[in-house]
């Protein structure tokens, strides 16, 4: 016997909008997705080649932004001393 | 003497909260603002803010990373509007100092012609999608810690995403990049 969960599943056939916050998730495949909303988002996708055409080029945006996004060797990790320090003034000003 | 020994606990968590925070906030400004010098007034502000205002325990938490990139953003979004109403004179004088960043730190040569385009197409998107885009894409946040950040609700955040995503497509489609 299918729980309800399973027959849910079968039964409600996402129309492209509900779908469209998963899209992102699915595409770059973050793992967010619970495995429910992935099989409603890949059943719809076998049914409308839109959202799959969408899906597509997301795909492809997040990999070209990924590929752009690595930080260059010269950008600090650390504050300077002297913002440092004004932080410090301060943070000591409220808890001295 | 007494004093000191009172106040080490309080260095050791300023220590930690800034040690924890720094860098990912200078990557996240950084990418908002573009320049260096910039982005270490914006995330020094944050700091301010958040020891100015923060009245429950000073450890790293999601709370406090939450708070913390809400602020960085708040302040990184006030100096653009700021230097836009200066009409990038300061863009240029930084430029003229070397201190302006190309897109992507310089490597726009190194880069390829859909990189270059998705970079400017990026820059075109409001500064709330570009947020968005930057948290989920190179930040990897969940949508729920997006929501933690911005305050939307994480549908809202899904569906922004979407548009802001594909607004990029079919931008890029639009000069033949993908």
């Amino acid at each position: 016997m299918k729980n309800r969960k399973e027959k849910q599943t079968e039964n409600i056939q996402p129309d492209c909008r509900a779908i469209k916050p998963w899209l992102l998730d699915y595409a770059c495949k973050t793992g967010e997705l619970v495995p429910d909303s992935l099989t409603l988002v890949k059943k719809h996708l076998a049914s409308c080649s839109n959202c799959s055409e969408t899906a597509g080029d997301i795909s492809i945006v997040a990999r070209i932004l990924r590929d752009i996004s690595r930080v260059p060797d010269d950008t600090p990790s650390h504050l300077s001393l002297e913002r440092r320090r004004n932080i410090l003034l301060s943070f000591k000003t409220k808890y001295n | 003497m007494a004093d000191n020994k009172q106040n080490a606990p309080k260095l050791a968590a300023f220590e930690t909260i800034v040690s924890e925070y720094e860098g990912v906030l200078l990557r996240y400004v950084i990418r908002i603002v573009q320049s260096h010098d910039t982005a270490q007034d914006v995330v020094q502000d944050s700091f301010i803010k958040l020891f100015k205002s923060w009245e429950g325990e000073l450890r790293p938490c999601p709370e406090i990373s939450s708070w913390l990139y809400r602020v960085a953003h708040n302040c990184a979004v006030d100096h653009l509007r700021k230097e836009t109403r200066l009409n990038i004179l300061h863009k240029r004088q930084a430029q003229e100092n070397e201190e302006y960043i190309q897109p992507w730190h310089g490597e726009a040569s190194s880069l390829s012609e859909s990189a270059e385009k998705a970079t400017i197409a990026l820059r075109k998107l409001s500064l709330r999608d570009q947020q968005l885009v930057i948290l989920k894409i190179y930040e990897e946040k969940s949508y729920k810690e997006i929501s933690d950040i911005t305050g939307l609700s994480v549908s809202n955040v899904g569906y922004i995403l979407h548009y802001a995503m594909k607004k990029l497509a079919d931008e890029l489609k639009k000069s033949s990049a993908i």
